[in-house]
């Protein structure tokens, strides 16, 4: 009995659990249903990619999980915990960090300022009543600049980064936020084949220390950074596997065809 | 590196200002003079509120009027009651002369409930801070948890200012309605009394003037100045690091109405009179007009366009033939600054400035933007280079 009861606490129980747990999500703007009956499971550490046809529902999906949008219904669990219906503040302090399909930094403040914004260790008014930087505080903004790439630029203001910084800079700002998930919404639209390479390289070292959920359309990215895909079509799940089986699929091959043959573009 | 930061102080803006400001005293001896300035810091004291509020928070409050206001009653309340008339008025206890005068013969006189906590100064002291910054505190937290933004912040604001102006002017029997409360004693605090015709009581305005003026520079360069302005530039992004975008906003509104009712008491210091003239729209879009052509974004800008406005106000109406026309006058130009000059006057002090010393590097002027020494991160010094960007 005693033995049991020790063991049974010994047995960890959080391999098993998922990350995030969305189940039958569900949401409709006047009538039309975007997203609609979604599951979507991420266990700790993986990368997952979602593809979809444009308009099938990804960002929306963001939306929802990351609490821009309310849920017409389903829920969404975070490590177990419920938080279909928090506010965006209480979701990212519970450990989920975005990165918005248009990139969006705050222009007037510089690099620096705004991985400091990201850098939130205490979200309170009285609390932020200080002086800026303690020194651990500089060093993870040095690191995590150089990670992406963006040490030489810490004093320039973001309004004058070229795109693919600005992109980068945001997926720094998530990083500073040290969230347990990371959304990415098309982190490489607009990249010029150097910038997706580099921006793969950042994801992939990213891997096992965050879990990953990123939309794509490149495959040449998406072979690079995972191994399982969810295909979203018309709000609902179609398909998820490796991407080998997604590849030879053939309801997704016949929707990718049928929307201009993204997946071998 | 010392030195050069010692310099660096010593020839600041705000260094430079807040010891004009101290020292005006010695080239003014007119009591007149003294007094007249003393209200125009007043004024800039309140222009400091709204550059909180608006400058750094966002916030374009039409309403701060009601904050000022609220904050000059409560402290006229306590000097009203322990003005002579009050304490002769016959009672055991201090009563206002107009109450007296209301109350019908035969009647008992009694002193408001309202009142009664206010024969203690200190009592009225705190509420002319308290009583605006809890007024504004629930204000906020209806419309900003509310989701209410940009204009309509304005127009919600000024309608407060308005309904406030009625209700005072309405409920006669305790805030004698237009006559608002006069005949006021002196203030006098341990014993020192703050004659407005004297040097105390400007030194009092003056140095909390620049008191206010180096604190709200340093909550501009704290983590949460940082946030007011990463507020300003994107509200809703902020939301998904984890900010509570409306505490931030309810807290600096809460502080910027906590100012304006200082800004209040100081003005029934200086002043020896609260009314509902004090407390109406006007006064309310005029500091913001100072605030604007001072430049909302910094602090000295509004302190400066206080001191203009008001004094070129004074001379005009010394002046005589222009008196009439003040208004349009400031009217024009608030749309010239607002059209041209977006930054205000200290924003084109600061190009000026810029202008005329190329090799400054830095940006001095805009008040809040906090110095990128602060920020100290280790930087190669080529860094403004561009060859990496594309498109
Ligand atoms: N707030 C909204 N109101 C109305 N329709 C919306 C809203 N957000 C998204 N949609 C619609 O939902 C569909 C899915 O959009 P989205 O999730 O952005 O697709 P994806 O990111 O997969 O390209 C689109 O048809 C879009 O027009
Ligand atoms: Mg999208």
């Amino acid at each position: 009995m005693v033995q049991r009861a020790i063991a049974s606490r010994l047995v960890p129980s959080s391999p098993q659990q998922a990350l995030l747990d969305v189940r039958g999500l569900e949401v409709s703007f006047s009538g039309l249903k975007v997203v609609d009956g979604l599951d979507l499971t991420l266990m700790p550490g993986e990368v997952r990619v979602l593809i979809g046809a444009n308009g099938a529902g990804k960002t929306t999906t963001m939306d929802l999980i990351s609490g821009k949008t309310k849920p017409t219904g389903g829920t969404i669990l975070f490590k177990g915990r419920n938080i279909t219906h928090l506010p965006p503040h209480e979701i990212a302090r519970a450990g989920i960090g975005r990165k918005f399909q248009i990139p969006s930094v705050f222009k007037d403040l510089t690099v620096t300022e705004n991985m400091q914004v990201a850098l939130c260790c205490s979200p309170s008014v009285f609390a932020n009543l200080r002086q800026c930087l303690q020194r651990k505080d500089q060093e993870r903004i040095s690191t995590i600049l150089h990670q992406v790439g963006l040490s030489h630029l810490s004093r320039e203001p973001a309004c004058n980064l070229s795109h693919g910084q600005t992109q980068w800079l945001e997926i720094g700002m998530v990083l500073a936020q040290s969230p347990d998930l990371v959304l990415l919404d098309e982190p490489t639209a607009g990249m010029t084949v150097q910038e997706t390479r580099k921006t793969a390289e950042i994801i992939n070292a990213l891997r096992g220390k965050h879990t990953i959920l990123v939309v794509e359309h490149d495959m040449t990215f998406v072979r690079d950074i995972c191994h399982i895909i969810t295909v979203m079509h018309q709000g609902r799940k179609l398909a998820e596997g490796t991407i080998e089986a997604i590849e030879s699929n053939p309801e997704v091959l016949e929707v990718y065809l049928g929307s201009g043959g993204v997946i071998h573009a | 590196m010392n030195l050069l930061r010692i310099r660096r102080f010593m020839l600041s803006p705000y260094t430079l200002l807040s010891a004009a400001i101290l020292i005006v005293p010695l080239f003014v001896v007119d009591p007149f003079w003294i007094n007249r300035l003393g209200l125009y810091l007043v004024f800039s004291i309140l222009a400091l509120s709204m550059a909180l509020c608006w400058g750094q928070a966002g916030i374009l409050s039409l309403g701060h009027g009601a904050f000022f206001g609220l904050g000059a009653y409560c402290m006229a309340m306590s000097l009203k009651l322990l003005s002579p008339d009050s304490l002769n008025q016959g009672t055991p206890f201090p009563l206002p002369d107009f109450i007296t005068w209301n109350t019908p013969p035969g009647e008992a006189l009694k002193l408001p409930w309202l009142w009664v906590p206010f024969q203690n100064l200190g009592f009225g002291m705190a509420a002319a801070l308290l009583v605006p910054a809890l007024f504004a505190a629930v204000v906020g937290w209806f419309v900003f948890y509310g989701g209410v933004s940009g204009v309509f912040i304005s127009i919600i604001t000024l309608a407060l200012v308005v309904i406030l102006n009625l209700v005072v002017i309405d409920q006669q029997p305790i805030t004698n309605g237009f006559n608002g409360l006069n005949n006021l004693a002196p203030f006098d605090l341990a014993g020192v009394v703050f004659d407005p015709y004297g040097l105390p009581a400007y030194y009092l305005i003056a140095g909390i003037c620049v008191l206010l003026l180096l604190g709200l520079r340093w909550l501009g360069s704290t983590r949460a100045g940082l946030l007011f302005r990463a507020v300003q530039a994107d509200e809703q992004r902020v939301q998904y690091f984890g900010y509570d975008v409306a505490v931030y906003k309810i807290f600096a509104f809460s502080l910027s109405a906590l100012i304006a009712g200082l800004a209040g008491l100081l003005f029934v210091v200086n002043s020896q009179y609260a009314s509902p003239t004090i407390m109406d729209v006007s006064i309310s879009i005029a500091v913001v007009v100072w605030t604007a052509v001072g430049g909302r974004q910094s602090l000295i800008g509004a302190v400066l366009g206080a001191l203009a406005i008001n004094g070129a106000q004074n001379a005009l109406s010394e002046s005589g033939s222009l008196v009439h026309v003040w208004q349009l006058i400031i009217g024009i130009v608030f749309v010239l600054v607002v059209v041209f000059l977006p930054r205000g006057l200290a924003g084109l002090g600061a190009d000026l400035w810029q202008h005329l010393r190329p090799q400054a590097k830095a940006v001095e002027a805009p008040a809040l933007v906090a110095e990128a020494e602060l920020l100290s991160v280790p930087v190669p010094q080529n860094s403004h280079q561009s060859g990496q960007r594309q498109s």
